[in-house]
């Protein structure tokens, strides 16, 4: 009952082509990170145990997570296109059996999705685009803009305390109302402008914004890699308006294109 | 406007990107921990915790207080994190380091200087481990990796892309400084001693350092568990011996739980092995870095001893242990194995 050391395979991504390379001992763990062929195309991988890196030690977490993606971009570069996976994907098989059986099952059962998806994001990137709004800017605007609520701020100046806070809900309910409708506007909008410089945009969800700023948008959008001139300069548009902080990160591996 | 990929500021967006999304496989051949949260909702949390903390400015603060880092030149060039040291010999490596049940290798640049050798993690500009060559009393070769004996008695292991010129280049600096280093094993080699319990025919398949918890008293002591062809046992490093042991036929089962050790110990993994003592069911409970390769040599023995198989001979079902140990109940067949022994105890 001997056990081996290596029942499992971790897996990087799927590149396209298939140079038997090592990429050298820069995987998780300094594992050694190898090329697993199939036909036209590749899985880079790393030997390793069959049970998945886990830890409370944030630190150690965080390090594994940084290793995954450099290995990823690693592969990036050395093959052009990849099709990057989650961190901590290990193929693993049964009971004595070999988990580079269940690789090569897999390879060739899902074989054109695959060269489809390298196909369709070759020569391409993952921008990460967020729109983020300052509300308190955001309310003094519409404050202004908006008519009813311009005069009953105004009226409330003078009401007594009993009255003032009915007229204090109403204003919140109106001021919540129009919020959202431009959140919704102001969407749209934006979402319209970018969508015409990129292939596609994956929507993600708003996350909480940091320093009182409220996420709009969250978008992941997949472009020409390296060319992202014009989505900049719609990007620098939107930053101008008052009250607006745009995030633009990237260019990252196609990971929500795949 | 440029998009940026500064891993300081985008530590967030890598995550969101590295966790959640990427390549879908189909499950049936990819672990999966049922309902246990590769990464806990808390972690990544942390994890995001630290990025916004960078963003605003609070690095520093938040460095010297949870990283207890001294002097606070934070810039992420050799020379300032050099001084005015002579720089010997630089390459990636890792440093060892065990917190009770945690167990890792932290990774780094090791720097090799005419004053001292340390570990530094590039990434978030932190120093992993440093020493002064002269607090480096010995110097061994173990297995895959260097272990330093410092001034204080510690132990510390370190792995790098090349051990022996790393072990060749720091006593030779150190015997610039004209400091002498004892190469012999201060430290005997732990294994060496521990084997004398094993009786004859038995081998060891699996061991590895385990904490271990009998009879429900809630002391968890340190030791290393052993699953021989015969039975599992454990060895107390403090009485240094076999303390207890389960013979593999009284072995009714195995499990991996999550549960809360101790006040201080929140949420551990835990691996309880479920026996036959005395016409009553125990459960004796391990924890150790090797769990999953315990569970499965449990199942493994249990479902062996279930297996059953056909006699050579004459074809009648039989369980394999049965036919291997006693040879066939219906026909009389022996293994030429059994034959052998039987010959050798007549002879």
């Amino acid at each position: 009952m001997k056990t081996s050391s290596a029942q499992g395979i971790y897996l990087y991504c799927i590149v396209d082509g298939n140079k038997n390379v090592s990429l050298g001992d820069i995987g998780i763990d300094n594992s050694e990170v190898c090329v697993f062929p199939y036909q036209e195309i590749s899985a880079i991988v790393h030997n390793c145990e069959p049970y998945p890196y886990e830890s409370e030690d944030t630190e150690k977490v965080k390090n594994w997570v940084i290793t995954h993606q450099k290995v990823v971009d690693c592969a990036w570069q050395t093959f052009g296109t990849v099709l990057p996976l989650a961190f901590d994907t290990i193929v693993i098989a049964d009971e004595g059996a070999d988990p580079k059986e269940n690789m090569k099952k897999w390879l060739q059962k899902d074989y054109e999705k695959l060269k489809e998806k390298l196909n369709k994001v070759k020569g391409k990137a993952e921008y990460g685009v967020q729109v983020l709004w300052d509300p308190e800017v955001m309310v003094e605007r519409i404050a202004q803009d908006t008519p009813e609520i311009k005069n009953l701020r105004e009226e409330l100046k003078s009401k007594p305390s009993g009255t003032a806070y009915m007229y204090e809900q109403k204003l919140k309910n109106l001021l919540k109302k129009e919020m959202e409708k431009k959140a919704d506007e102001y969407f749209k909008d934006f979402y319209a402008r970018i969508k015409k410089e990129v292939f596609d945009i994956c929507i993600g969800k708003a996350k909480k914004g940091e320093d009182n700023l409220q996420m709009l948008m969250n978008l992941s959008c997949l472009a020409v890699k390296g060319n992202v001139k014009r989505l900049g300069l719609i990007l620098e548009e939107i930053e101008k308006e008052d009250g607006f902080v745009v995030r633009f990160t990237g260019p990252w591996p196609p990971y929500s294109f795949v | 406007m440029e998009p940026t990929r500064d891993t300081q500021v985008t530590l967030v967006d890598l995550l969101d990107r590295v966790l959640d999304k990427g390549l879908v496989i189909n499950a049936d051949i990819i672990i999966s921990v049922a309902g246990i949260p590769l990464i806990g909702v808390n972690l990544r949390a942390a994890l995001a915790g630290m990025e916004t903390m960078v963003k605003y400015g609070m690095m520093k603060a938040w460095d010297e207080k949870i990283r207890g880092r001294e002097g606070n030149n934070r810039t992420n060039k050799e020379t300032s994190l050099l001084q005015d040291e002579e720089l010997k010999l630089k390459m990636s490596g890792s440093v060892f380091y065990a917190q009770g049940i945690y167990v890792a290798w932290r990774p780094g640049q090791i720097y090799l200087t005419d004053r001292r050798l340390l570990l530094w993690q590039q990434e978030f500009n932190e120093m992993i481990f440093q020493t002064s060559l002269k607090d480096i009393k010995g110097l061994t070769r173990q297995r895959d990796a260097l272990c330093l004996i410092l001034k204080d008695q510690r132990r510390v292991l370190l792995r790098a892309a090349d051990i022996d010129k790393l072990g060749e280049s720091i006593k030779e600096a150190m015997e610039l400084c004209g400091l002498i280093i004892n190469e012999t094993q201060l430290l005997p080699e732990y294994e060496e001693n521990t084997l004398d319990f094993l009786t004859e025919c038995e081998t060891v398949t699996h061991k590895g350092k385990a904490w271990c918890m009998v009879s429900s008293d809630n002391i968890w002591r340190p030791g290393h568990l052993y699953i021989t062809n015969k039975r599992l046992c454990w060895w107390y490093d403090f009485e240094k011996k076999l303390v207890f042991e389960i013979p593999t036929e009284k072995i009714l089962g195995s499990a991996i739980e999550v549960r809360n050790l101790s006040p201080v110990l929140k949420r551990e993994k835990v691996f309880d092995v479920i026996y036959q003592a005395n016409s009553e069911r125990k459960i004796a409970s391990f924890s150790g870095k090797e769990m999953y390769e315990w569970e499965r040599a449990i199942g493994r023995i249990i479902s062996f001893r279930a297996r059953t198989e056909a006699c050579p001979e004459c074809g009648e079902e039989a369980i394999v242990l049965e036919l291997l140990e006693n040879g066939c109940a219906h026909c009389g067949w022996v293994s030429p194995r059994l034959k052998k022994e039987a010959e050798k105890i007549m002879a």
